[in-house]
Parts: C-alpha cells; structure tokens; sequence
C-alpha cells in the first residue's frame, strides 16, 4: 500500500529536478556580457567601483579608467553600483551595448561603511553615537600622530595638544572624565588590535570611526567606558590597478610664543636679586633652534581577482625647537588579502613593524631639569661658561643649573619598536554567513639609555661623579578572536547576528639599571658596571614582571524593517584576572534603536528632506583598573633589618580586595541625524546622560587595622551629561567651485556624586592636584555634589601698601592678610573650574579648479587658567629672575613685597576662553592627462598654530594635563607650545 | 551542489564548536600568576618568609624615627631648642612655622607620619603574633615589646588612640579609641610580660633587650603625672625600679659625649637601645641635609650640597656655659672652615653662622647655629648611615634623678648622678662639671620671652621654672634625641602651667592652661576622614 502510493511523488520529484535542471542550464547558456564606464559628476572616469548583479552576488570592479565588464547570470538583470562617498545607484542592464553610469557623490554619507566594531553598518543604519572620518577630510600639514588627523572633527572628543615636543602625544578625551583612577582615554583599535594613535603611520590610514556613546562602545565591555576608537588602515581592493603614491613634506617650527622676563639691563636696574655679572645672556635662544622636521611616505596598493595588497613606508625625523630634542622614526606596514575555493576562503596577513628613537631630553619630565625652567630663571647678566671653557654655575642658589650644561652634559636615547603580527582566516561557506579567526600579536619594546657626565649638576650637587640609567621594558600583548555573523535580508525584514569569543593575555617584563661614580665619561652608559658605585652597594638594579587576561563572550543583533525602523542589541559576558575572587566576570548589555523618519509615507512629500533619523541608545561599559594583582595582599622583599648583620626582609605592600571589579558606567543617548536641502545642510545632535558608578580609586582606609592607608576599591558615583552638535553646509556647490564648511560643538556638565559606600567612607572630597614645591598648596579639590576641575585656594582680594596679599575670608567675608599659617582649608574657597564648558570646532574647505583651502579653527569656552608661570615667576621674593610683570602694581595698588613669598591665590587664575587657528592648508593639484605614468601631483603650504584669540596672558590657553583632576593648570616646566609651517607634496603614480 | 553546501556548513560548525569547546574550559581560566612579588592568596610563605615577617616591624621604627617628619622633628620642632625658618631663596617655613608657633592643625604632615609608622609597625607585629606559628615563636616577646614602645610614642603624642592587637579583623572593622589608661596599662602589662624573656644580652644591636624595656616602663611612670593630669608620686618609685635595673646591668658611660652618636653605635657602652641604620641597607638620617646650609659641604667634604633647613634658637645657644665642650659638638657656629681648615668663602666674603635669627618667617641663609651632634661622614653619606641611640644610660641617671628631686629624697644623689655625666663635658674645667641640689632646683637660665627681629616683644626669664636648672641640663645633654617635647611638658613654672604652654620663645608666644589642649596633637585629618569612629582630639 505505502509503496504504491509512493511511486507518482517519486516520479514527479524526479520530473521537477529535470525540469529544474533544464531551466538551469538554460539560463547558463543565456549567460551575457555587460560592459560600461562609471563617471563621477563632473564626467571623470571612476576607478574602483563595485559593480554587483542584484539578486545574483556576481561583482567586478571599474578599472583605472572606469570601464568595466560583468557576465550577467540573469538577462535584464538590475546592476548595482557602489563606491565609498558616492551614493549607491541602480541600473537595470539592457541590451548588451555600453552604458554609462554618472555617480553622485554622497555628501550626506548615507551609503557610507560605519565601523562599529566586529563589523560595519551603512550610516543610514546605524542607531548610535558614532562619527567616521575619511582620510580625505583628514587635517594635513607636520602630523605627528593619527590624533592630529581629526582634531575637531568629531563633536565630543577633545584632541589637545599642550607640549612642543617631539616625543608628546595628544591627549585624547571624549565626553569629558568620568574617571578618577581608571583609564581615562578612550580605547584605541588598530585594525581591531589595541594600539595607540602614535603606532600607526598616519599616511596609511583609511578611517577613524569613533564610538561616543555606550551604546555602540558597550560591545568592548570593561574597555568601552571612555568610548572607543576604531583605525582602518588602508587596504587594496581587487581589480585595482596598482597605486603609487609618495607623499613628503618638511616643515620648520618656533615656538608659539616666549615668556617675558627680565634681561640683563633690568638686572642692571636691580629689579631682581641678582647681581650684575657682567655678561648678556639670552638663555632661551641658548637652548632653543629652528625646529626642522621632514617626513617621507611611499605607499603601493592594489589587486587582482584573488589576491589585494597594500603596503607603506613612512620615514619622519623631527629636531625639536628646543635644542637636543630630536627625533626619528620608520614605520612601515603592510597588508596581504587572498581569496580561495570560489571566495569560500579568505586569509589575510598584516604585519605593522616600526621603531623610533628619541632624544632623552625629549621626553624629559617636567622638573628642575626641564632646561626651558632653568633657561627663564637665569640671571641673563650670567655668563654660558667661564673664561677657561668650562660652565658657569652657581651652585649656591637653590635648584639653579646652567641650561646649557643640562642639555649637553645628559646624553641618551629613547628607542621604541613595535610590531604587530595579524593573520585572520574567514570562512563564508555560503552567502551571508561568515567566520572569521583572527590572532595576533602585538609587541611593544623600549630601550631607555642615559648618561649624566661629571659636569651634568647631579655630579656637582649630588657628587655622582657621572650617572647612568638603562631601563628595558618589553610588552606582549597575544589576542585570538572568534567571531561569526550572519546576514540575511527577508522582505522588508534584515537581520544582521554576530557571535564571537575574545582571548586576550598581555605580558610585561621591565628592569632598570642605574649605577654612578665612573673613572671616565667616555663610556656614557655603554659600561654601565663601570661605575664604583656598584661595588659599594649603591648602584641599583631591578626587574619586573606581570601580566593579564582579558576573555569575553559577546553577540549582537541587528534589524532593520523597510530601512524605517533600525534596532541594534548587544551583550557581552567579560572576565579579567585583574578583578577580585569575588567579581571575576561582568555583564555590558546595550541596546539602541533608530527611526528613519523620512522614509515614512507621511515625509515621502518633504523633498527638502533627505535624511531625518530619530536615535535612542542604552548601555553598560566599564573600566578596568590599570595595574594588575591590585586584589591581592602583596609583600615584597627588600626591606631590611639587622640582625648582627643586614637581613632582607619581607614587608606588605598592599591591602587585599578580594571585591574589586570594574568601574561600572551606564549611559543614555538621545540623537539626531539630520539632512536637508539636497543635502546641502547635515549633521546631527546627541545629548547624553552618564552614570558611573563603583567608581575605581585608590581610597584611604583606617590604619589601624590596615596596614597600608590605601586600598583600591569601586566606591565612587559620578555623573556626566552633556550635549554634542555637528552641522555640515555646503553653501557653494559647482563643477568649479565648492565650499565646505563643518561645525562641531560639545559641552559637558560633570558631577561627583559620592565618594563612600558602606564598607568605604572617606571624606567627602578629594585634593585633585597640587601646586609644584615651594609652594605646595592643593589647587584643585572635588568634592561631592561638586565638578571635576574646581579651584580651590584663598581668593585674592587685593594687596597691602607693601605689597602683601589681602583674601577674602570665606566664613566672615572680611578681608584679612594672608599669612603662612592662614594655608589651610579654612581660608580657601572654589575659585571657578579649569574644564572648559563649551568646545568647538570650525572647518571651512574650499575648492577652485585645481585649487583646494583648508582652515581648521578650535575653540574652548568657560574655563579658567592658573598660570603657573606667573605664581611662581610674577613674584619679588625669589632668588631667580622674574617676569617683567612683577613690577606691576597688584590690583593697581602695589607691587608685590620683597617678602611677600611665592603662593597660590585666585590673582593667578586667567579667563581661558580662546579662538585658535589650527590649521590653514593651501594646495593645488595637477592632473597629467597626457603624461601615462602620473595620475596627480599635488603641492600644498601648510600653517599650524598660527594664532590665538585671547585673554589669556601666559603662552599657550590649549593645554594638555596628565592630571584630570588638576585640569586648566599651566605647568611651569612646560615644554613650550611650537607653531610651524610645513610644505609638501604629493605624487600619485 | 546544494548537498555540498550542507555537508560543507555542517563540517564547519563541527569544526567551530569543537574549537570553541577546546577553548572552553582553558580559555575562561581568570587566575594571576605572580612573577616578581609575592601574594598571600598565590603562595605559601615559607618558614624563611615567615622568619623575615619581622622586617617591617623594625623598618617602621627606622621610619618612624628618621622618614620625613619623623620623631626627631615630633620632639624638636615644637620645642625652644630648634626650629625650621622660611628660609628666603630656599623654601622650609610652611607646616614648620605652624609646628614652631604651636598652631597645630590636623593637616601639618608630622602628625601623619607620626601616626602612619607607629600603626604600620604595630600591624606588623600583630600579624606575626597573630601566626602563632612555632617559626616565629622566637621573635615573640620581641614583638610584644616593639608594639609596646610604638603605643608609647602613639600615647605620648596623640593620648587618644584605637589599642587594636590583632589582624584578623572582619572586612571593614573600623576600631574606636580606647581610654588613655587603657593604652597605659596595655604597654605596661605586655612589657612586665615579656621583660625576661627579651633577655639580658648587651650584644645583639637593634633589638630590645629586658633594659630597653625598663626604660620604656621608666619612661611611662615618669610622665604619667603629665599624661593623665595626677599629682601621685608612686609613679616616680615604679620609675626608679625600672631604673635600678638598667644602671646595675653594666652599661657604662661613653668616654666622651659624642660616642652614642657616632655612625656606628653597635658596641658604644652606654647604649641601651639603638636604632640601625646603614647608608646601603637602610638610609635615614637625613639630619646634614636638613640642617647645613650648601657652604658646609666643604667643611666635612661632603660631595652633595644639604639643603639648608633648620638652626637653632638664638635663646637657647645663649644658655650654653662657655666651657661646655658639649656646645661644639652639637652645634656649627660663626666662621665656617673646610675640610683642610681654610676659610670657606662665598663670593669673596667668609662665611658665617651666624647665632641670631630675624624670625621663623624669614631667615637669611646663614642663620641660626647648625645641629651637627651625629656623626657627619664624609662623601655620599653625611648622616644617612648614622644609628640613633633611642635608650642610653646618660638618660637613666638623668631619670633617676628628676624621680629622686620630685620624690625629694636622696637629692644630693640626683645632683652627683647629673654631675657625673656633666664630667664628660668639662674636661677642661672639672669644677664647672658639678652641679648643686640648689642649681638644680632653681631657675632655668634660659631667657624665655618672644624674640623676634632682633627685638623682645615679652621677656619672660625662666626664673619661675620649677627644677629649673634641671631643664636646661636636659636641653643641653639630650637636645635633638627625641626629649625635649616631653620635658618642656612634664616640667611646669610654679604657676602649674606647664613651660610648653606658659614660656614664649622666638616667634612663639606664651599661653595659659586654655591652651593645655596643645599638650598633645590633633590627630591628622586622612585618618579621621577614613575612620568615622576616631573622635579628633578636644580643641582640635
């Protein structure tokens, strides 16, 4: 019975795979070409343009002068082309002749790839805070890192630059701090590897694609909190003719403006307390140079049908404004894509290898060596050096040494070099779905040599009798990555699920050497067991080892419906060994949705809008602590006793939490995106609120019983909210003239919560930072319910007839004299914040013909300076030179008095508001249609730095502060800001 | 070919779950390993580990003594012996002007340091008593009597301390004060306890033996009536008990006043209890730096530049007998000489020290008379190396005899037992050497009275100083070795006012018994802040 009933379906089974299999090898035999050319609107050939067969998966590529031809599985087949920054555009494919294609550029970036980590959206679907920026709207001139490229660019992340020298990086910032022990700098991926801006050379850079808000940065778990910063490199594509390109510039710097401090006739005049010497010194045109810097980049990329490549080398050498702070770096990378078994398979390679060496003095700290300190203290009627050649010293006023001898007398060399080593296999056994391992491994080493000579002054105060320092550090950071995603689009209904697991184990072994009293200098710090010092016991040797895990489980849901309605959920599951026995693993959830509201039947009328997307954002990042075994009890040996002898001893080191965890961070994101009128006006809005929590510092506990007075421990509330906006405008738009202009803005209003929990109560504020010696005064405090970057000090409200200082005091508002025992919280009050309230960014590009212009202004809004320089130079007690403005009259009554000593008061602080020009680029680009082997050339004069709009009389209002929490403090010891000019070319071949 | 696929699809999710089951279990793995420290919760400490657990006890006496604002600036700075000026062009004055002028607050950082030490020394201990581990068994009664003379000093300075003698503790214990007398009869019950056992060894430096502790004892009976405000002389015999113990143990008096201070006192005969230091093992003395102006490198040739700091009140040096050999082996005054005699010069003109100062607010650089009574090594080490005598027997007589003049019995024993440590320091004139009943119950001759800018703005005298002459014995045998705090409280003018509060010296004024608050310190803000139970101290 069962049988016979089976036979008819079998036979027509058999019947329909015949039939399906004619159909097919009809179709095969239909098979057709279809040839063209891709322009751009202006009517220049397009190379490099995807061209897909919808519905089929087939693609090829435009070739260098735009042609292309693809085999057409289905006649009539719709083709659809793609390039990044021009809109997608359709074309049903007729016939078999020619046909033409004019692609639009996309201004507004709608078709744009977003990176938003283990993989990327179309703008058009991202629900999320994040910003891209492409290579062609990078800044240009004297780059020194990649933080350069997109100073101002993206609304809510502060790039500042507040040193000259050629080793200092940028200090980066987004959404303001959150932080009061962790990290505060947003993570930075290179190609999905943790890196930093330094690493990488500019010139190879294709994006930066920055993730503001936690929604988008919670998928990097305990590292998303400060927001994440993702760095494409550039990479062939296949069908790409080969791309020759070689980019060189120099560039000749200064300082950006010099203090103004007594010379040798006001020595003369006896306005200091020097005596008159005799000689005519300049000593900061002693020390200092034109700053020269050249840097040279060959980059070749391109592809066949199996196989891409890319590969640069950057060369760069930098001699610092400041004398013996020079530089030099090669870095090179290159990237090897293959595709096998019918695109099944795709393995890649990447190899970034780099070394760079510098100066020691360029790194120099900020101290009584920094050699600009003691070049504006000295007495400029002092002699360089002796009648018998020899330096000049005076080795009886306090912590004064010649500058001159500082540079030349400490030689040694800072030598980096990193590597990192990629390979990713990616398996896509069918459409839609990939795998992906990727593992790699990163290796930063450092060499740090110096030697300090018999006459450098720690052999003349310290009687070293010549120092020599080497120190080694070596990190080893191995990552594997698993990751699968999966795309697919029903109707209406895409979806786009991505899994993956993270394995991270970094490693860090360091050791110092140090040793003095040598027999001679000729060995600088070749030889270090030369030195006596060593045989007495004094010389000292250590050595280090750590390390850490970091492993994570993550997924992530997209969907999107009609392109109207867009929703992104993510999880990740994150473990590290730096956290107690009690916390080992987190959860960061986020989730986020978009509405696209033009692409609603009710907006489909309002042509003058393009774009009108509507974003909501949650979710859960954190941060991790630094330092790794921070929850354990510690001991170490080294601590000796006696015992008829020296006996090494075991001693604690830290108090046990067995609770420590992440810094735990939450945060809402409400955004705008917006496009209009033909796209001629775009940007978007976001407001934020953000809520740490479980905040990481090092709190004070009780001794007794603890025996040691600080723990680190997740206590701490804090809150941040703020707004960014960014509008983009094109006023101008033809064939011949453009004019783009692009605004960014941000603020942030910042709010300590609470410093104690249960286990933990300290006191409710903090001092953030401290006035250099002799003063020694807290400058910063924050306290609860108080913001981050608060002044804290007597509030100055004038100055006796001698010349000494009259406060306010706080608690009788009577004005009373400031003495030394008057130091103490009890006579200080807030005196403004250090965090400018408002940030922005203004860029204009203009582009004539051949001719493009480029100006990039920033701005900071609401803050206030403490001028270091003028609190400890402004001022007629000290021993060293002075600032000519010590002369002026305090509050139009007196001058400071002889005996009025150095101190912190509220007359220091300055109005930072500022308008700075960045950058002005001019270049023009010549096209060599007849030449075969020249694609372009362009040249362009470059301008960074170039002036300031301010109040602000000390030398620089943009700052950079290693200390958050000292924010708006202008070192004394500063290496001095540099404006520089560069010119440079660029050859396409 | 769609067969294909699947079979493909399907070896490929094998092959991805069998990777990720492989990485499943060694992958989630979160342990630290440890590699250049050592951390209880990673390893066993072996019995050798265990053994070197006493170190930091030790190390916190040293630091207590002689890390930065230790206990010889707690004893000194407050006192009418030595003081710490703005000196103009350097720096110094801050919290060692408020120190000076008895404006103490719960930030000047001596009072944390003070504090940091002592408990970093008693945890110590208690952690290795609390092992009760037959490894350590021999270190016991030592550790017992160290956390003893740290309470003493905690006792002594802050009164109102948290008596914690144990580590394990719950998570987040905060301990509370404990009643002063409470503290007192701790430290005298645990060295009563332990005094036999310490044994009574003479050789082994740097480790209390039975006389360290009966000076501890002698120490806290003798102050007690201070301490605790009591008129009661049994303390004064309970002191000289102690006492008798140590004088008849055979120490001997150094031959000469600079023996106990030399760099090495580990067989000087009159030490009882040194502290060790060693300029590579364990630096600390930093007094050269502290007190020498750059210029004095030269005259013990000296290859780093001091700093400059401290000197000398002008008052005190006045009190000094001429014949005093002490006075040149404590102090470095008037024309200065290198280290081959000659003359240092400073652009041209001699250089001097000079014995005036115009104020603890501003001090030329060459003011004030330097203390110089440590041993100064020449090259890299100055005073860094130097042990510090914290018990000798010059003390012991000297204790013998305040008991014996407060008792007022066998005074004329008190007055022979300071004139035999007075002989060392009058070779030259033996009959300026003793000293009379009467000398010691007059007056002090040091002129008290504010001194400022070369002016006196109160002359006070010391005529009303009871055991007066007694005092300035102290000052001059005991000056920088951690005495004079303690003395300028226990002594009193005969209006009952302690001389701390009720004498003005230099820039600092006389007060009345208003001020007895300031007879101990407030105890410093951080350790408030981070323990809601520790009341500050009254006045404060």
């Amino acid at each position: 019975m069962v049988k016979k009933n089976n036979r008819p379906l079998k036979m027509l089974y058999k019947s329909v795979v015949l039939l399906m299999m004619m159909l097919l090898t009809v179709k095969l035999y239909a098979q057709e070409s279809v040839s063209g050319i891709v322009k751009n609107s202006k009517g220049e050939p397009l190379p490099g343009v995807t061209i897909t067969e919808k519905g089929r998966g087939n693609s090829v590529k435009a070739d260098a002068n735009g042609h292309f031809t693809i085999k057409l599985q289905d006649s009539g087949s719709t083709l659809v082309f793609t390039y990044i920054g021009y809109k997608t555009q359709e074309q049903t494919a007729v016939g078999t002749g020619t046909i033409q294609v004019s692609l639009e550029e996309d201004l507004a970036g709608l078709d744009e790839v977003v990176v938003i980590g283990y993989g990327t959206q179309r703008k058009s679907e991202v629900t999320s805070a994040v910003v891209s920026v492409k290579s062609e709207d990078f800044l240009k001139g004297n780059v020194r890192d990649a933080a350069d490229l997109i100073r101002s660019k993206v609304a809510g992340l502060t790039i500042t630059k507040g040193s000259g020298s050629p080793g200092a990086g940028s200090q980066v910032m987004l959404r303001g701090f959150s932080t009061l022990k962790g990290n505060a700098a947003p993570l930075v991926l290179v190609d999905g590897i943790v890196g930093d801006f330094a690493t990488v050379p500019p010139e190879s850079i294709e994006s930066v694609d920055v993730l503001k808000d936690a929604s988008a940065s919670a998928i990097y778990g305990t590292r998303g909190a400060n927001g994440v910063i993702l760095i494409t490199t550039k990479k062939g594509s296949r069908n790409e003719q080969v791309n020759v390109n070689y980019h060189a510039y120099g560039a000749i710097s200064s300082f950006f403006k010099v203090p103004d401090f007594m010379d040798a006739n006001d020595v003369r005049n006896g306005l200091t307390a020097y005596k008159d010497l005799g000689a005519n010194t300049d000593w900061l045109d002693a020390v200092t140079q034109t700053g020269i810097s050249q840097n040279h980049s060959l980059s070749i990329q391109g592809g066949n049908k199996s196989t891409t490549y890319s590969a640069n080398v950057t060369y760069r050498n930098e001699d610092g404004v400041m004398k013996m702070t020079d530089l030099n770096s090669i870095k090179t990378s290159f990237d090897l894509t293959h595709y096998m078994l019918n695109d099944v398979l795709k393995i890649n390679v990447n190899l970034v290898n780099a070394s760079q060496k510098s100066n020691i003095n360029a790194s120099t700290a900020a101290d009584l060596s920094s050699p600009y300190r003691q070049a504006v203290i000295r007495n400029p009627t002092a002699p360089i050096y002796n009648e018998d050649g020899s330096y000049y010293e005076d080795l009886s006023v306090f912590q004064y040494y010649n500058p001159v001898s500082i540079l030349n007398e400490r030689q040694g060399d800072n030598k980096q070099r990193w590597y990192r080593l990629t390979g990713n296999i990616t398996l896509e056994p069918i459409k839609g779905w990939k795998t992906n391992l990727m593992l790699s491994r990163r290796n930063t080493t450092t060499l740090e040599g110096y030697y300090s000579t018999k006459k450098y002054y720690t052999s003349l105060v310290n009687g070293l009798n010549g120092s020599a320092n080497r120190n080694d550090y070596d990190l080893v950071s191995d990552n594997l990555e698993l990751t699968t995603n999966y795309v697919k689009t029903i109707g209406d209904h895409s979806f786009n699920l991505l899994g993956g697991y993270s394995y991270l184990y970094n490693e860090v072994e360091s050791g110092t050497m140090y040793n003095f009293d040598f027999p001679t200098d000729v060995f600088s710090y070749h030889n270090i067991a030369a030195g006596e010092a060593l045989k007495d016991g004094r010389a000292s040797i250590t050595s280090n080892r750590y390390d850490d895990r970091l492993i994570s489980f993550f997924g992530r849901v997209s969907y999107s419906y009609k392109n109207r309605y867009n929703l992104l959920a993510s999880f990740r599951r994150e473990g590290s060994s730096k956290f107690g026995d009690n916390n080992k693993w987190g959860n960061f959830p986020a989730v986020s949705v978009g509405w696209t509201m033009n692409n609603e039947p009710f907006l489909m009328d309002a042509t003058w809008i393009n774009n009108l997307k509507l974003r909501a954002g949650y979710g859960v990042t954190g941060v991790i602590p630094n330092d790794p075994y921070q929850s354990l009890t510690r001991y170490n040996y080294g601590t000796f006793y006696y015992d008829q002898g020296w006996i090494s001893g075991l001693d604690v080191t830290s108090n046990p939490n067995p609770d420590l965890k992440w810094e735990r961070s939450a945060e809402l994101n409400i955004g705008l995106d917006y496009s209009l009128f033909n796209e001629r006006v775009s940007g978007s809005v976001d407001f934020y609120n953000k809520r740490t929590s479980d905040m990481l510092w090092d709190y004070n506990v009780p001794v007794p019983p603890n025996r040691y007075p600080t723990t680190m421990a997740n206590v701490g509330k804090m809150r941040n909210r703020g707004v960014e906006v960014s509008i983009n405008v094109v006023p101008v738009r033809n064939s011949r003239f453009e004019w783009r202009s692009m605004v960014t803005a941000s603020h942030n209003d910042n709010k300590l919560i609470s410093l104690s929990n249960n286990l933990y109560q300290t006191a409710n504020f903090i001092y953030g930072a401290y006035a250099g010696d002799p003063i020694s005064v807290p400058t910063h405090k924050l306290q609860e319910g108080q913001s981050f970057g608060n002044y804290w000090g007597p509030k100055a409200v004038g100055v006796t007839d001698d010349g000494f200082w009259l406060i306010e005091d706080p608690n009788t508002g009577e004005t009373v004299q400031l003495t030394q025992n008057m130091l103490n919280d009890t006579y200080r009050q807030y005196l403004g914040n250090g965090v400018p309230k408002v940030y922005l960014g203004w860029s204009n590009s203009f582009r004539y013909k051949g001719f493009d212009l480029n100006m990039q202004l920033s701005s900071q809004w609401g803050f206030k300076i403490l001028n270091e320089q003028r609190m400890f130079y402004e001022n007629n007690s000290i021993a060293y030179n002075r600032l000519k403005t010590a002369q002026d009259p305090v509050f139009g009554i007196a001058p400071l008095s002889s005996g009025q000593s150095q101190t912190f008061t509220s007359y220091y602080l300055e109005n930072g508001n500022f308008v700075k020009m960045d950058n002005i680029s001019l270049g023009y680009t010549f096209k060599f249609s007849k030449i075969p082997y020249i694609k372009n050339l362009r040249l362009y004069l470059t301008g960074q730095n170039l002036f300031v709009i301010s109040s602000y009389s000390g030398l620089d209002p943009e700052l950079t502060n290693g200390n958050l929490m000292g924010a708006g403090l202008d070192p004394r010891d500063k290496y001095p800001t540099i404006k520089s000019f560069t010119f440079g070319l660029n050859l396409t071949l | 070919m769609k067969k294909n696929v699947l079979k493909r699809r399907s070896s490929v999710l094998a092959i991805v779950l069998c990777f990720s089951l492989l990485f499943m279990n060694a992958c989630t793995k979160l342990d630290e390993d440890i590699y250049s420290t050592i951390a209880t919760e990673k390893t066993e400490l072996t019995e050798d580990d265990i053994q070197n657990l006493v170190a930091p006890v030790h190390a916190s006496l040293r630091t207590l003594y002689w890390g930065w604002d230790g206990l010889f600036d707690i004893y000194e700075e407050s006192s009418d012996l030595i003081m710490t000026p703005l000196r103009i062009g350097v720096g110094w004055g801050d919290y060692y002007v408020a120190m000076h002028k008895h404006q103490f607050n719960p930030n000047i950082s001596h009072f944390y340091g003070l504090w940091i030490n002592a408990y970093k020394g008693i945890g110590g201990a208690n952690a290795l008593l609390d092992l009760d581990n037959p490894a350590t068994a021999k270190f016991v009664p030592e550790m017992r009597a160290m956390r003893a003379l740290f309470y003493y000093y905690l006792l002594d300075n802050f009164r109102n301390v948290p008596l914690v003698t144990t580590q394990d503790l719950p998570a987040g214990f905060l301990p509370e004060q404990a009643a002063p007398q409470e503290v007192f009869d701790f430290i005298v019950s645990e060295l009563d306890a332990v005094k036999a056992d310490l044994g009574e060894s003479k050789t082994n430096f740097g480790h209390m033996n039975k006389y360290a502790a009966n000076m501890v004892l002698a120490k806290m009976y003798l102050n007690y009536n201070a301490w605790f405000g009591t008129n009661d002389n049994s303390y004064y015999e309970k002191a000289l008990v102690e006492l008798e113990e140590v004088l008849s143990a055979g120490y001997n008096l150094s031959p000469n006043y600079e023996g106990p201070f030399k760099a090495d006192i580990s067989s000087d005969p009159e030490v009882i209890f040194g502290i060790p230091y060693d300029i590579t093992y364990a630096a600390g003395n930093y007094l050269s730096n502290k007190a020498f102006h750059a210029a004095s490198a030269q005259t013990f040739n000296l290859s780093a530049a001091p700093w400059n700091g401290s000197g000398a009140i002008p008052q005190f040096i006045d009190t000094y007998d001429e014949d005093d050999e002490r006075f040149e082996k404590t102090w470095l005054m008037g024309e200065q000489y290198n280290y081959n005699g000659q003359p240092i010069m400073i652009e041209g003109t001699p250089f001097v020290y000079t014995k005036e100062v115009t104020s603890i607010d501003g001090a030329a650089p060459n003011q004030g008379a330097r203390f110089r009574k440590y041993e100064v090594v020449s090259g890299n080490v100055g005073t860094y190396g130097d042990d510090v005598p914290l018990f000798r027997l010059s003390d012991a007589y000297f204790m013998k005899a305040e008991c014996l003049l407060r008792l007022g019995r066998d005074e004329q024993m008190a007055a022979d037992l300071v004139t035999q440590v007075r002989q060392r320091a009058f070779k030259q004139h033996p009959e300026k050497a003793i000293r009379t009943v009467a000398q010691l119950k007059g007056a002090s001759v040091y002129n008290y009275g504010h001194y400022e800018n070369g002016a006196w703005k109160t002359v006070e005298g010391g005529g009303d100083i009871e055991l007066g002459g007694l005092l300035d014995d102290l000052a001059w045998e005991f000056v920088g070795e951690h005495h004079r705090r303690q003395d300028l409280i226990r002594f009193k003018l005969s209006s009952g006012t302690p001389v701390y509060l009720g004498k003005s010296w230099f820039c600092k004024d006389a007060e009345g018994t208003a001020s007895s608050y300031k007879l101990i310190f407030p105890i410093h803000q951080e350790f408030i802040n981070s323990n809601v139970k520790l009341m500050q101290n009254n006045g404060y």
